[in-house]
């Protein structure tokens, strides 16, 4: 049996402080990114029988 | 290619990333986790062989309140016997494994995962979600940075794996 997926703990104190700090602000990935992504999901999409 | 859900009846095709316990999720833990309802397993084929797994299971991400009318209670939080703390919860997918087939690897089919799960969770997803979460083998812990993700917390430092999260705003 492989080690089981580890579940996700609730975070305090230091950690609970650096997630909201590291997500207070958000910069957004530019046009040529979302492209890059976008073109990613398309091409395993086109392969989905879901 | 096919890009398939794993089903109780899948007949899985060979499959080997390298690593014993990856290759073991496949082969003896993914229906288990399909069937008890806790993770639904994708697998990228072809005519021969299984060329990438992933599994999904439906994960938040909580914590402590750290908001000003909170203060108060941000410093006795430690206090509070545990689940009494007010605290804000987020929606998150997590990708409880990922294995890409050792024939395979270098191709960037890793990230045409995660890029892959990042739209399906964003522009496609029938709820809402605000993370993807990670539970990450140590040795794959720079390819997620690389991917934007970022560690949860220090407390799994000396573990096998590490809890990382990507917040889907960057991308929305």
């Amino acid at each position: 049996m492989a080690k089981p997926i580890k579940e996700t703990p609730f975070l305090r104190g230091k950690d609970a402080k650096k997630f909201v700090e590291d997500n207070k602000s958000i910069q957004k990935v530019s046009k040529e990114e979302l492209k890059e992504i976008n073109d990613n999901y398309e091409a395993l999409k086109s392969l989905a029988d879901f | 290619m096919r890009l398939s859900r794993l089903e109780s009846d899948t007949d899985i095709k060979p499959f080997d990333c390298g690593d014993t316990d990856l290759n073991g999720f496949l082969f003896d833990d993914a229906k288990d986790y399909l069937n008890s309802l806790l993770a639904v397993t994708y697998l990228l084929t072809d005519e021969e062989n299984t060329i990438a797994y992933f599994s999904y299971q439906n994960d938040k991400i909580s914590h402590q309140d750290l908001g000003n009318r909170d203060k108060f209670l941000q410093r006795i939080g430690s206090l509070l016997p545990k689940g009494k703390e007010n605290h804000s919860s987020y929606p998150a997918v997590k990708i409880g494994r990922l294995g890409i087939n050792r024939n395979n690897q270098r191709q960037g089919l890793g990230k045409r995962v995660i890029d892959f799960t990042k739209i399906y969770f964003t522009k496609k997803n029938k709820t809402g979600c605000k993370f993807i979460t990670v539970d990450a083998y140590k040795d794959s812990v720079p390819f997620y940075e690389k991917m934007g993700f970022k560690c949860l917390t220090s407390r799994d430092l000396k573990s096998d794996t590490r809890l990382m999260y990507f917040n889907l705003e960057i991308i929305n």
